[in-house]
């Protein structure tokens, strides 16, 4: 009997890797209410999460406005007070500039804070979702890739998180109170700085994920060719979209569909879906706060008010910055996980 | 718009009998000149009163901080009043008690503003303390 038992344990360790199942680790709770019934098939769970993402964005959306008439309320009160005296030009745009920035702060702090609560999501998913991919590709026999990519992806996954906690975040927030700064006292200096900073927060965020994608070339566990209509069609959305890090995106968007195009593997499906669960709808919130934004400082323009339209400019690009950011997070894990996925399938 | 009209009208028989009354008696021309420009800021707030109705339902729809635009509204009526009188100064020939109603002004706005600066140093505090 126990000679039994112990040639059956000999034969479960003897069966192929291929036959085991993988499993991805359940979504967390903030993309729990997200995620899609069908997590079966691709295509229709993301048609599912894109319906999900854009029907809730509606109070997002009363909230958003409501900020938009509050700026603009206080630009139409700023251009009438000075209209009447010049007196008061100084003093009323000071005003208007605190004003409008005490308001847009309330936003951009909860803005900020679920972008990085957001990318801390994703990471721990990440953490989880990875040592299964890698255990099954291992399994099969691609243990030098499935290092070379487990390693990859967590390394600059770290390093987008590290960035985030101690340059990212801190250097919107400096960014912002720059901005700030510049349009309440129309001090040149101060803009250029601003400018300076918000270059250099682009700037590393496109150096982290230019480096990803170019440590994934290099390593080749993405290669192949793809359908060139289709490829163009994802560079001018993924640049267009995304600010910021949109054309780095776009030029890793190959990378993207070629590992799209052999996605068979369910857990591979159920992660890269659980995974955009917690990205979709924070970026659509943020990404719908910047587009209102950019319309409200281009209605700003029209009054004639040009230092309010100057810090609403401002806090907006502090969003493209967290969308950047967040984007980033989700294509990092986004890409890893299509890559694992075309070595087990 | 009769109200315009009629002031319009007021401010150029001023202009007139000033010129023809300041040659003999500047004193009269000058308490002349004071009365008119009264006139003219008192028929000016008939036609603003409106716009500060306007300028409120503004602040209530923006949900601004309240008193903002109590002190703007009263910088704006400080530095109208200052400017009236500097250049009443101007014209009777005392250029130094304009340069005084022009610094007196001043440092009124100034101390106006004062919550604004300090709300304005608030909000960068603010910013900066979530480094």
């Amino acid at each position: 009997m126990k000679l039994l038992a112990i040639l059956l344990c000999l034969l479960i360790l003897a069966l192929p890797a291929s036959a085991l199942e993988v499993e991805a680790p359940t979504v967390p709770e903030m993309g729990k209410q997200w995620m899609p019934h069908n997590t079966q098939s691709l295509a229709e769970g993301l048609l599912e999460l894109v319906q999900k993402g854009i029907l809730s964005l509606r109070p997002d959306l009363k909230e958003a406005s409501r900020i938009s008439l509050g700026i603009l309320a206080a630009v139409l009160m700023i251009c009438t007070v000075q209209s009447v005296s010049a007196a008061v030009k100084t003093t009323a745009e000071l005003a208007g500039t605190v004003a409008v920035a005490a308001m847009l702060l309330l936003s951009a702090k909860s803005m900020i804070r679920l972008a990085a609560d957001t990318i801390l999501e994703i990471g721990a998913y990440g953490k989880l979702l990875l040592p299964v991919m890698t255990t099954a590709l291992a399994a099969q026999g691609g243990i030098s890739g499935s290092a070379a990519l487990y390693a990859g992806t967590a390394l600059f996954s770290s390093i987008l998180q590290s960035a985030m906690n101690h340059v990212l975040i801190p250097g919107i927030y400096l960014y912002l109170a720059l901005g700030t700064g510049s349009s309440a006292t129309g001090e040149s200096l101060l803009k250029k700085m601003a400018q300076t900073l918000k270059a250099f927060l682009g700037w590393l965020l496109k150096g982290i994920l230019g480096v990803f994608t170019t440590y994934l070339a290099l390593t080749g566990v993405v290669s192949g060719t793809t359908d060139a209509a289709a490829l163009k069609a994802a560079k001018v959305t993924m640049s267009t979209v995304i600010p910021v890090v949109g054309s780095v995106l776009s030029d890793a968007s190959e990378a993207v569909l070629v590992s799209a195009g052999l996605m068979k593997n369910a857990a591979g499906i159920y992660g890269i879906l659980a995974t955009l669960a917690l990205f979709l709808h924070p970026f659509l919130k943020i990404g719908m706060q910047y587009l209102i934004l950019r319309v409200t400082a281009a209605i700003c323009s029209v009054f004639g008010s040009s230092r309010v339209t100057e810090l609403v400019e401002a806090f907006s690009d502090g969003l493209g910055l967290l969308l950047g950011m967040t984007a980033s997070a989700c294509v990092m894990v986004f890409i890893s996980t299509v890559c694992f996925m075309k070595g087990v399938s | 718009m009769a109200v315009f009209w009629k002031t319009a009208a007021g401010i150029l028989t001023a202009v007139v009998l000033v010129l023809a009354v300041g040659k003999q008696e500047k004193d009269l021309a000058l308490m002349l000149t004071m009365a008119v420009c009264v006139m003219a800021v008192g028929a000016a707030l008939s036609f603003l009163e409106p716009v500060i109705s306007f300028l409120y339902r503004l602040e209530e729809l923006g949900d601004l901080q309240s008193g903002v635009l109590e002190i703007l509204l009263k910088i704006v009526g400080i530095g109208l009043v200052s400017e009236i009188a500097e250049m009443i100064c101007k014209d009777s020939g005392n250029a130094s008690l304009a340069r005084g109603m022009e610094l007196l002004g001043s440092a009124v706005i100034l101390s106006l503003s004062l919550p604004i600066l300090e709300t304005f140093l608030d909000l960068i505090q603010r910013i900066l303390g979530e480094i």
